[in-house]
C-alpha cells in the first residue's frame, strides 16, 4: 500500500457504491446505483464535512473520488506529467484531511472545493520550486517514462470507455483524426489545425459537441424521462 | 468568474486544450472547484481525452499487429 493508504486510487475503487452515504445524510445525487452519475450532482453540507473530519470511510471515499478527477485535470494541465499528477493528488488529499481534522481550513462547507483548490495550488508551487532546485544539480537525468495511458485505462470505468467509443464511432473520419492528433499524438495544435484546414475554434466546438454527446449517453434517457414525468405532472395541475 | 461567461466562451474546452493564460487558468480552476456544472464539464472532457487515447492507441496497436 502507498504511503497515502486508503486514499490511493486502487483501494478507493474497491469500495462498493452503496457504502457511499445516502441522501438523508446530506449527499444529494440523482443516481445512487451508479457512482459516475452520483458524482456529477453534488453539494457539500456541514454533515458531510463532519463525517469527513470523523473519518467516515464512505464519505472519505466519496470525497477522494469526487476531487480526484478535478485535481488530476488541474495537475495534468499544470504539470504535463501523469505520474506527477497522481503523486501530488495523493499529497493534496492528505493535507486537506489533516487540516480539516486539526480544525483548520473550511469555515463554510460550500467552500470545501475552494479549499481543496487552494491546497493544490500550494502543493504545485512547492513541487515546481523543489523540481527547479533538483534540476540545478542534475540536469542530465532523463525524464521518467510517462505511463499515463496505463493509469488512465485503470481509472476509467467500462461504461465511460464504451461511451467514448460510441462518440468516436459517430464522428466523421476528419474529426477522429483531429482528436487522435491532439490527444493521442499530442501534436502542436496550430500545426494540426493547419494540416486539417480548420480554425482553432473548430477544435473547441468539436470537443464541446463530443462532451455534450457523452453527457447525453450518460444521463440522456434518465433526464429525458425526468423531464417527461415533470412535464406530464405539470400538465395535470 | 461568472458561470454564464464560462459556458458561453467554452472555458472547459479551452482549459483542456491548454488555451488559457496563467491568470485565466487560475480563475477557471477556482470556479470549477466550486461549480458543479463546470466541474462536470471538465470531468467529461478529461474522460473523453483519456478514453480517446485508450481507444485510439488500442486501434493503432491492433493495426500494427496486422502489418
Amino acid at each position: 500500500m502507498s504511503k497515502y493508504g486508503a486514499f490511493a486510487f486502487g483501494l478507493v475503487n474497491t469500495i462498493p457504491p452503496d457504502k457511499i452515504v445516502s441522501s438523508s445524510d446530506g449527499v444529494h445525487s440523482m443516481e445512487r446505483q451508479n457512482r459516475t452519475r452520483s458524482l456529477e450532482f453534488f453539494s457539500f453540507d456541514q454533515q458531510y464535512l463532519n463525517r469527513l473530519v470523523e473519518g467516515d470511510p464512505g464519505t472519505e471515499c466519496h470525497f477522494v473520488e469526487y476531487f480526484s478527477f478535478l485535481l488530476r485535470a488541474k495537475l495534468q494541465v499544470r504539470l504535463r506529467s501523469a505520474q506527477d499528477a497522481e503523486d501530488l493528488t495523493q499529497e493534496v488529499f492528505l493535507r486537506v484531511l489533516q487540516s480539516l481534522r486539526k480544525g483548520r481550513g473550511v469555515q463554510h462547507p460550500g467552500k470545501l472545493g475552494a479549499f481543496v483548490n487552494a491546497v493544490c495550488n500550494n502543493v504545485v508551487f512547492e513541487h515546481i520550486r523543489g523540481k527547479g532546485r533538483t534540476r540545478q544539480w542534475d540536469d542530465n537525468t532523463p525524464e521518467p517514462r510517462d505511463n499515463s495511458i496505463r493509469v488512465e485505462r485503470e481509472l476509467m470505468s467500462q461504461e465511460i470507455r464504451q461511451q467514448v467509443r460510441t462518440v468516436l464511432e459517430e464522428l466523421p473520419a476528419k474529426d477522429r483524426g483531429l482528436l487522435r492528433a491532439i490527444f493521442l499524438e499530442e501534436q502542436d495544435k496550430d500545426t494540426v489545425c493547419h494540416d486539417y484546414g480548420v480554425q482553432r475554434e473548430y477544435l473547441r466546438v468539436l470537443l464541446h459537441r463530443a462532451r455534450r454527446r457523452m453527457r447525453q449517453l450518460l444521463v440522456g434517457p434518465k433526464i429525458t424521462n425526468d423531464i417527461a414525468a415533470r412535464t406530464s405532472w405539470s400538465a395535470h395541475q | 468568474m461568472k458561470h454564464e461567461d464560462c459556458v458561453k466562451s467554452l472555458m472547459a474546452e479551452k482549459y483542456i486544450l491548454g488555451e488559457l493564460s496563467e491568470g485565466e487558468c487560475g480563475q477557471f480552476e477556482q470556479h470549477f472547484f466550486e461549480c458543479l456544472e463546470c466541474a462536470g464539464a471538465v470531468r467529461t472532457l478529461l474522460q473523453l481525452q483519456d478514453g480517446t487515447k485508450a481507444a485510439l492507441s488500442s486501434e493503432r496497436a491492433y493495426a500494427r499487429s496486422r502489418q
